[in-house]
């Protein structure tokens, strides 16, 4: 081993890193070479006085035990809330309670009612005056009579059975009409299908008779080139 | 079992989990370790602390991202190395007059009569030999200054160094010799 090898091996052997047969021949070579092993026990020294020098100092502020925010996640907000100063803790103990209250008395259905007595809480759904008051029936003398009465029930039937009857009719001539509509939709459209049917015969019919003229001439030319009277 | 008992491993799985308390108890056991090493780094206890309290910050919010539990250590030194090079970077004319600043205190330190001897050997007070060794570490680039931290005082191995600095072995260990170089010169100087 050479000095610039040896020299390379430095920092595993001050890093206490150099082990098995490399660590033999370093050991070997700085045994026998002066200016290496000078030159390491220098590095050496210089180590254990870095080491002594500057030991490990206590942290000022513990991060768990003073500082919370630093381990929380929301570290803003969480600063803000532990930070805050005693009245605002107040003001918001306050503002819960009220809310509290506001939201149970909603949940209750409570309200104030000002009588001639002062001021009263009430639960429960309103009951309109309506209801609340005693009915009054002041045409009760008029219906006093049961067969006024009677009458009145029967005039109230005839209305409605005539409303009713009204109102069937109306239906009836309102899906007659529809019915009719789609009927006559229905006859136009066959009345299309047949014209287009018999243009379509017709057609036809122009076709065959074309045909037949066709063949017949055909026919002729091929009687009059086999025919040995045609021959010159 | 309670979670004192717990290894880190157990208890980073836990706080993965959103367990508060056991994230609590890994800050309490790994505060002190980061706040030397961000002290060392930056050189600064406010900086420190702040480089700490976003360590662990960012630890619990991307704590669910930390695939292998075994490796938070490194982890954990790697968020902090960012913070430091954050702190580094925005404070390096202030570290730079801060440096010069410290040569002066080196170049007015105590003469003789000041100094305590012992046995043949001459010796500074341990305060002034830490402010000699502050000033000589501040004099080394951040990469060196880092390796020398990781591994001298938190003692690392070169291969977790590697990976917290994010560059490879060799490149380690060189800084490592190079800063240690420097600094026995530099501290050679001033005949501690």
């Amino acid at each position: 081993m050479n000095c610039e090898t040896c020299r390379g091996m430095f920092p595993d052997s001050l890093g206490e890193e150099l082990d098995g047969e490399r660590a033999e021949e370093f050991q070997e070579h700085v045994k026998g070479c002066a200016n290496c092993r000078h030159e390491l026990a220098l590095l050496g020294e210089t180590k254990s006085v870095l080491r002594l020098a500057w030991e490990d100092e206590a942290i000022p502020k513990s991060l768990i035990s003073d500082n919370r925010r630093s381990v929380s996640p929301n570290k803003g907000i969480r600063a803000a809330w532990w930070h805050m100063p005693r009245f605002a803790w107040l003001s918001l103990t306050v503002a819960a309670c009220f809310m509290l209250c506001m939201g149970t008395l909603a949940f209750l259905n409570a309200r104030i009612q000002i009588g001639e007595a002062g001021f009263s809480l009430a639960f429960g759904l309103e009951i309109p005056e309506s209801i609340s008051r005693r009915p009054q029936l002041p045409h009760l003398d008029w219906l006093a009579s049961e067969a006024e009465f009677g009458r009145m029930v029967d005039s109230r039937i005839g209305l409605l059975e005539q409303f009713q009857g009204t109102k069937l009719e109306k239906a009836l001539a309102d899906i007659e009409k529809r019915w009719e509509q789609r009927r006559s939709g229905d006859l136009r459209r066959i009345r299309a299908d047949l014209s287009y049917l018999e243009m379509l015969q017709k057609i036809n019919h122009q076709e065959a008779a074309r045909n037949k003229i066709l063949i017949s001439s055909v026919a002729d030319r091929y009687v009059m080139v086999r025919s040995p009277d045609s021959l010159p | 079992m309670g979670l004192l008992g717990l290894t880190d491993k157990d208890l980073v799985k836990q706080a993965a989990n959103g367990d508060s308390g056991a994230f609590n108890l890994l800050v309490g056991r790994w505060e002190k370790r980061l706040f030397n090493y961000a002290f060392r780094l930056t050189g600064d206890r406010e900086d420190a602390l702040d480089v700490c309290q976003d360590t662990f910050l960012k630890a619990y919010q991307q704590m669910a991202r930390l695939q292998d539990s075994s490796k938070f250590n490194g982890w954990l030194f790697k968020i902090a190395r960012n913070f430091c090079i954050s702190h580094y970077r925005s404070k390096t004319r202030s570290r730079s007059r801060t440096a010069r600043q410290s040569d002066q205190e080196l170049e007015t330190f105590p003469s003789g009569e000041r100094r305590t001897r012992l046995g043949d050997g001459r010796e500074f007070e341990p305060a002034e030999v830490r402010l000699l060794v502050e000033g000589a570490l501040d004099q080394l680039s951040f990469e060196q200054r880092e390796t020398v931290v990781l591994k001298i005082y938190e003692g690392l191995r070169f291969d977790e160094i590697a990976e917290i600095a994010g560059c490879p072995l060799s490149t380690v260990k060189s800084r490592m010799y190079l800063g240690l170089s420097r600094l026995k010169s530099i501290l050679m100087k001033q005949e501690v």
